[in-house]
C-alpha cells in the first residue's frame, strides 16, 4: 500500500479525506500542523504528501519550502481553500513553491484519487 | 501692505503738524508786524504831518506880516481895518491883535512841538527830532525877530532882507520833517513788506496742508480699501478652507466605503474559504458512502443527491470568491508595477535557498503597465523559480532584478529583438549567474511543455503561459544576451496611464 502523509487543521477535512483514501487502498497518516508533518517525515518515508497550504502561522507554505529543499523526490499535492497571500493567490504561490499540484477545496474526490495516483507514479519513475 | 501704511500714515500726520506749525508762525509774525504799524508808526507819520502843518502856519503867518509890511495891505480882503502904513508903527487894534496872535502863534508852536516830540519817540527817527526841534525853534526866531521889525515900524527894505533869511531856515525845517517822514515811511514799507511776505507765507503753508490733507485723506482711503480686501481675501480663503474640507470629507466618505467594500470581499473571500472547507466532508464522504451503498439501493440515489449539492454549493462559492475579487479596485487590463513586483519580490526571497541572494534595482516612482496583477505576478515568480532552479549546485548565486523605462522604436533594443509596436515601455530583468540558456534550447523555451526540469518537477507549462500572457497585453518576453554566462529574461510591457487614456499603439 502506497503511504499517504495527509497535513490539515480541520478535524472533519482530516476525517473524511483520510477515510476515503483508505477507502481507495490508501495507507493515510494524519498531521494537524505542518510541524506535526515535519516530524513524521523523518521518521517514515511516505510516498506522497496532501496537505492544506493556510494553516495557523503560515505552517503550510512553510512545510512547501522545507519539503522542496529537504525532500525533493517525496511529492507534495497542495490543497486550499481559495483566496490570497497579497495580490498571489494561494494555488499559484504553492506551484511557484514546487508542489506537484495544486487543488482547490472541496476537492471532487475521484480528481484527488487521480492526482495522488499521478504523483505516484512519476516520482516511481524516478 | 499693513505695516507700511501704519507708517505713511504716522508721517503723514507729522508733517501735517510741521506744515501747520510754520504757518501759524507765519501769521504770528504777520500780526506783530501789522501791530506794530498800527500802534507806532501811523501815529507818528501823522504826528510829523501835524509837525510840518504846524510849519506851515508859522510861515503863513510870517508871510501875512510880510505882507503886510511890505504892501501895507493885510493878507486878508475881509479885513476893512486901516492898513499898516508903511514904515509906520502898527497903531490900531487890528494891527496890535495881529501881532499879539503871531506871537502867540510862535508860542504855542514851540509848545506843541515839543509835546509832538515827547510823544514821537522811536528808534531810527530820535537824531531826526533833535533836528527839527533845532530847525523849528530857529524858524521860530527868525519869526519873533521878523515880528519885532514889523513892530518896531523898520522899513520894507530892512523887512526883505530878513525874508530871505526866513525862507531859508524855513527851507531847513521843513527838510529835517522831510526827512522823518522819510524815515518813518520806510519803516511802515518795511514793516507793510514784511507783513506780505508773512501773507504769502501763510497763503504757502495753507497750500501745502491742502495738498497734503488731500494725499494723507487718499493714503486714508487705500489704507481702508486694502483692509476691506484683505478682509475679503481672509472670508475667500474661509470659504475655500470650506470648500476643501468638503471636499476632502467627500473623499475620506469615498475611501471609507472602499475600504468597507474591501473589506466585504475579504470577509466573503473568508466566508469562501471557511464554507469550502465544510464542503469537504459533505462532497467526500457522500461520495465514499455512494460507491459502498448497493446498486439501485435508495440511500446510493440520497447520497448522489447530496454529493451533486455539495459540489453545486463550492461551485457557488467559487462563482461567490470570483465576484469579490473583481469588486477590489484591482483592474483587469493595467497594474502599478512597482508595488506588485515589491510583494512577490519579498514573498520570492523567503523561498530562496541561502546560497542564493536576491538583488533588485527598481525606480521609486509608481510606474502603470497595461497588464493586470495576476500576469505579472505569475510572470516574476515564473521567472525568478527558472533562475532559483538554475542556479542548484552554484555557490554564490546571484538573482538579480532590475527595472527600467525604455523607448522602443523600430525591434532592436539593447541587443534585444522584441516584437512590440514602438511606443514607451517597462522593461523588467530578472538575471542569474548560473549555466546560461544553451542556444539550442532557446528557440523551444517558450513553447508549451517543454521543460528541462527531470520528470516530475514542473510541467513546463509555465513560462508558456507567461509568453502568452505578456504578448496579449501588448507586451514581450526575451532573452537577453548576457556577458559572462548566466541568463537573462526581459519582460516588456506597455506603459499607461492609470486612468486609462492611452495612446494609441500603431499595430506591426
Amino acid at each position: 500500500m502506497k503511504k499517504v502523509l495527509l497535513v490539515d487543521d480541520d478535524p472533519d477535512v482530516r476525517y473524511s479525506t483520510a477515510k476515503f483514501l483508505r477507502f481507495k487502498g490508501f495507507d493515510v497518516t494524519e498531521a494537524e500542523s505542518g510541524l506535526v508533518a515535519m516530524t513524521l517525515i523523518r521518521a517514515q518515508n511516505f510516498d506522497v504528501v496532501v496537505s492544506d497550504i493556510i494553516m495557523p502561522d503560515q505552517d503550510g507554505l512553510g512545510l512547501l519550502n522545507e519539503m522542496r529543499r529537504g525532500y525533493p523526490g517525496l511529492p507534495v499535492i497542495a490543497v486550499s481553500g481559495g483566496g490570497r497571500i497579497g495580490a498571489v493567490e494561494h494555488l499559484k504561490m504553492a506551484s511557484f513553491l514546487g508542489a506537484f499540484a495544486a487543488l482547490q477545496k472541496p476537492v471532487p474526490p475521484d480528481v484527488l484519487v487521480e492526482t495522488v495516483r499521478r504523483a505516484i507514479g512519476e516520482a516511481e519513475e524516478k | 501692505m499693513e505695516i507700511k501704511s501704519r507708517y505713511w500714515l504716522l508721517i503723514g500726520i507729522l508733517l501735517i503738524f510741521l506744515i501747520t506749525g510754520l504757518g501759524l508762525r507765519a501769521a504770528f509774525e504777520g500780526a506783530s508786524d501789522t501791530r506794530r504799524v498800527n500802534e507806532h508808526s501811523m501815529p507818528i507819520l501823522r504826528q510829523l504831518y501835524e509837525m510840518r502843518f504846524g510849519v506851515m502856519r508859522i510861515v503863513s503867518s510870517t508871510s501875512e506880516y510880510l505882507v503886510i509890511k511890505l504892501t501895507g495891505l493885510p493878507d486878508d480882503d475881509d479885513d476893512a481895518g486901516s492898513p499898516i502904513e508903511k514904515g509906520k508903527v502898527p497903531s490900531s487894534e487890528t494891527e496890535r491883535n495881529l501881532i499879539e496872535n503871531g506871537r502867540k502863534t510862535f508860542a504855542e508852536a514851540r509848545q506843541n512841538l515839543s509835546l509832538i516830540l515827547g510823544k514821537a519817540q522811536h528808534g531810527r527817527a530820535s537824531d531826526n527830532y533833535a533836528a527839527i526841534d533845532q530847525a523849528h525853534a530857529a524858524l521860530i526866531e527868525e519869526a519873533e525877530s521878523i515880528l519885532g521889525l514889523v513892530d518896531a515900524g523898520a522899513t520894507a527894505e530892512r523887512i526883505a532882507a530878513s525874508k530871505d533869511e526866513f525862507e531859508r531856515r524855513e527851507h531847513i525845517a521843513l527838510k529835517a520833517i522831510q526827512a522823518a517822514i522819510d524815515d518813518e515811511t520806510n519803516e511802515v514799507d518795511g514793516d507793510t513788506d514784511r507783513i506780505a511776505n508773512s501773507i504769502k507765507s501763510l497763503r504757502n503753508e495753507l497750500l501745502l496742508l491742502f495738498l497734503l490733507l488731500m494725499g494723507y485723506s487718499y493714503l486714508v482711503f487705500r489704507v481702508l480699501k486694502s483692509e476691506a480686501l484683505a478682509r475679503r481675501a481672509a472670508e475667500d480663503l474661509l470659504k475655500l478652507n470650506a470648500l476643501e474640507s468638503e471636499q476632502r470629507r467627500r473623499l475620506e466618505q469615498r475611501l471609507a466605503a472602499q475600504q468597507k467594500l474591501d473589506a466585504l470581499g475579504t470577509m466573503v473571500g473568508g466566508i469562501a474559504h471557511s464554507v469550502n472547507n465544510l464542503l469537504v466532508p459533505v462532497v467526500t464522504l457522500s461520495a465514499m458512502l455512494r460507491e459502498m451503498a448497493p446498486e439501485g439501493s435508495e440511500e446510493k440515489g440520497d447520497l448522489a443527491r447530496i454529493e451533486a449539492a455539495g459540489t453545486r454549493a463550492s461551485a457557488l462559492m467559487r462563482d461567490v470568491m470570483a465576484f469579490s475579487r473583481s469588486d477590489k479596485s484591482s483592474r483587469e487590463d493595467r497594474c502599478e508595477m512597482i508595488q506588485t513586483l515589491a510583494k512577490g519580490l519579498s514573498i520570492a526571497r523567503a523561498s530562496l535557498p541561502p546560497t542564493v541572494t536576491l538583488t533588485e534595482s527598481l525606480p521609486r516612482s509608481p510606474l502603470w503597465v497595461g497588464c493586470d496583477e495576476g500576469t505579472l505576478d505569475t510572470a516574476l515568480l515564473n521567472l525568478i523559480g527558472n533562475a532559483r532552479d538554475a542556479l542548484v549546485g552554484i555557490n554564490r548565486g546571484r538573482i538579480e532584478v532590475s527595472v527600467e523605462v525604455v523607448d522602443v522604436a523600430g525591434q532592436q533594443l539593447n541587443g534585444d529583438a522584441v516584437n512590440v509596436a514602438d511606443g514607451q515601455y517597462s522593461r523588467l530583468s530578472v538575471c542569474d549567474n548560473g549555466p546560461g540558456v544553451p542556444p539550442e534550447i532557446r528557440e523551444h523555451i517558450f513553447d508549451p511543455f517543454f521543460t528541462t526540469k527531470d520528470v516530475g518537477k514542473g510541467a513546463g507549462l509555465g513560462l508558456s503561459i507567461t509568453h502568452t500572457a505578456i504578448t496579449r497585453a501588448g507586451g514581450d518576453i526575451v532573452i537577453a544576451s548576457v556577458e559572462g554566462g548566466g541568463a537573462c529574461f526581459a519582460i516588456y510591457l506597455p506603459l499607461v496611464d492609470p486612468d486609462g487614456s492611452d495612446t494609441e499603439r500603431k499595430s506591426q
